[in-house]
């Protein structure tokens, strides 16, 4: 049976879904809040969406939407180019080969997984920006922000497996949390 | 019977292959727009820019929900302080009036003493307002976006006032965006001065709310309270623009506290003194 245009239209876009809903939320972080702190309390929310989508939809989301991310990432703030990047590509491919051990596993363990994946990209992130300018920066604030990120995983997750299950499911898989 | 030894390889470990080479390829991508960045190449500063452009209106689209949410905010907060607040406009308003006087009076003097001298004052700054529509400020860097609309005034450099004081410079000018370097980024090195003993030293950002003076001489008269204002050196920043208030004086080093709240900023004004671009002028004459 041929598929009619609007087929091929929602079908092209469910492809991209995950790709641009990750975009729209990288931008929501950016906006500011004017409350105290709050510039230092906000999450690599690029990253939580890499993780989530190289887990459970590799399909969808492959490496060169991690690329992109981080580049879109990288040119909105004042991080030297390739930064995020890097990092986004780490988690990557950390999260996508965790995925067979974690898929289908409690929402904690993929949660615990995230914790371990995350605080080693910041690591990375880290020594990369150090070498960068020749400087150690101060990791007290770089741990704040890992600790903010950690914390919102499930939030950003639960919103991503709301897409997931209610836009690109099929019908015999649906994703859980708690 | 002797066994044949068939070589092929499956599509699927040909697809894995691809997929893991692709990764390899795009890791490498990405240290070396890291290298390229440190190259400061103009492709990737034009890239980078055009991606500035395409995403800041949908982040000033995402904004508003959030704005108009913090406006219903600011207004209850402000209907519960108003009658402090008028009190001490009031008392404010009658300071203000002196100085008014004072600052006529000055000013002519200064005006018969600059004819006496023969004395050419600088151009007048001129300025440009900007609402804030991006912010970020973590651990690896200090930045915000503004809107600037359609003037062709603001250029790269460019010094960047909150309410009170300093607050970074122009990094880069992207259509109707600019991104502005913080003075809290480690990017940011300013040459200031103690406003009371006048030593001087150089405001280094760290990434954190708290930046480093740094470069004073040992015996330097700096107590904490002290009023930093920028020394005019460099050439980026004019002399005399506050940025700071010592808070802390270590064995290591000197903390500054800044003076403008900066996560309650909406607005900043970004001025051109006209010096930043005689000094880039004066540079490529010299190289010339």
């Amino acid at each position: 049976m041929r598929e009619t245009f609007s087929e091929i239209l929602e079908n092209g876009l469910k492809s991209f879904l995950p790709l641009l809903c990750s975009f729209f939320l990288l931008l929501v972080i950016y906006v500011p809040v004017h409350l105290p702190l709050s510039r230092f309390l906000r999450p690599d929310v690029g990253m939580i969406c890499v993780y989530f989508w190289a887990l459970y939809r590799q399909d969808l989301f492959g490496s060169i939407s991690a690329f992109l991310l981080g580049f879109v990432a990288d040119s909105l703030s004042a991080v030297p180019m390739g930064l995020n990047v890097f990092a986004f590509m780490f988690v990557f491919a950390a999260g996508s080969t965790a995925s067979s051990y974690i898929n289908m596993k409690p929402f904690a363990v993929s949660w615990l997984g995230f914790a371990v994946i995350s605080f080693l990209a910041f690591v990375i992130k880290w020594l990369l920006i150090s070498v960068f300018y020749s400087r150690f920066l101060v990791f007290g604030s770089i741990f704040v922000g890992y600790l903010a990120t950690v914390c919102f995983y499930p939030l950003i997750a639960r919103l991503n497996i709301f897409i997931q299950n209610r836009y690109l499911a099929s019908e015999d898989v649906v994703y859980e949390q708690g | 019977m002797k066994r044949r030894r068939v070589l092929f390889v499956r599509l699927s470990q040909l697809r894995l292959f691809a997929r893991k080479f692709l990764i390899a390829v795009l890791f490498v991508s990405a240290l070396a727009l890291m290298v390229l960045s440190k190259a400061d190449t103009f492709v990737l500063e034009k890239t980078s820019n055009v991606v500035l452009q395409v995403f800041n209106p949908i982040i000033r689209v995402v904004q508003m929900p959030a704005q108009f949410v913090y406006g219903v905010y600011e207004r209850i907060k402000d209907i519960s302080y108003v009658y402090a607040e008028n009190k001490k406009l009031r008392k404010e308003n009658i300071d203000m009036l002196l100085l008014k006087n004072q600052l006529r009076t000055l000013k002519t003097e200064n005006r018969l003493l600059a004819r006496l001298l023969n004395y050419m004052p600088p151009p007048e700054a001129t300025f440009v307002t900007a609402k804030i529509v991006a912010e970020e400020g973590d651990g690896f860097s200090h930045s915000l976006i503004a809107y600037i609309g359609d003037t062709d005034k603001v250029k790269e450099g460019q010094v960047v006032l909150g309410a009170e004081s300093v607050v970074g410079r122009v990094e880069t000018v992207a259509g109707r965006y600019v991104r502005v370097l913080l003075f809290t980024d480690i990017n940011s090195k300013i040459p200031v001065l103690v406003e009371r003993s006048r030593e001087r030293g150089i405001l280094s950002g760290d990434n954190t709310t708290v930046p480093k003076l740094q470069f004073t001489a040992l015996n330097a008269d700096i107590r904490p309270g002290d009023m930093l204002v920028t020394s005019g050196v460099a050439g980026v920043f004019p002399a005399g623009l506050p940025v700071g208030i010592i808070s802390r004086i270590g064995e290591d080093e000197i903390d500054v506290e800044t003076i403008t709240d900066i996560p309650q900023l909406e607005y900043v004004r970004i001025v051109d003194y006209g010096i930043y671009e005689d000094v880039v002028k004066l540079i490529s004459e010299n190289e010339g």
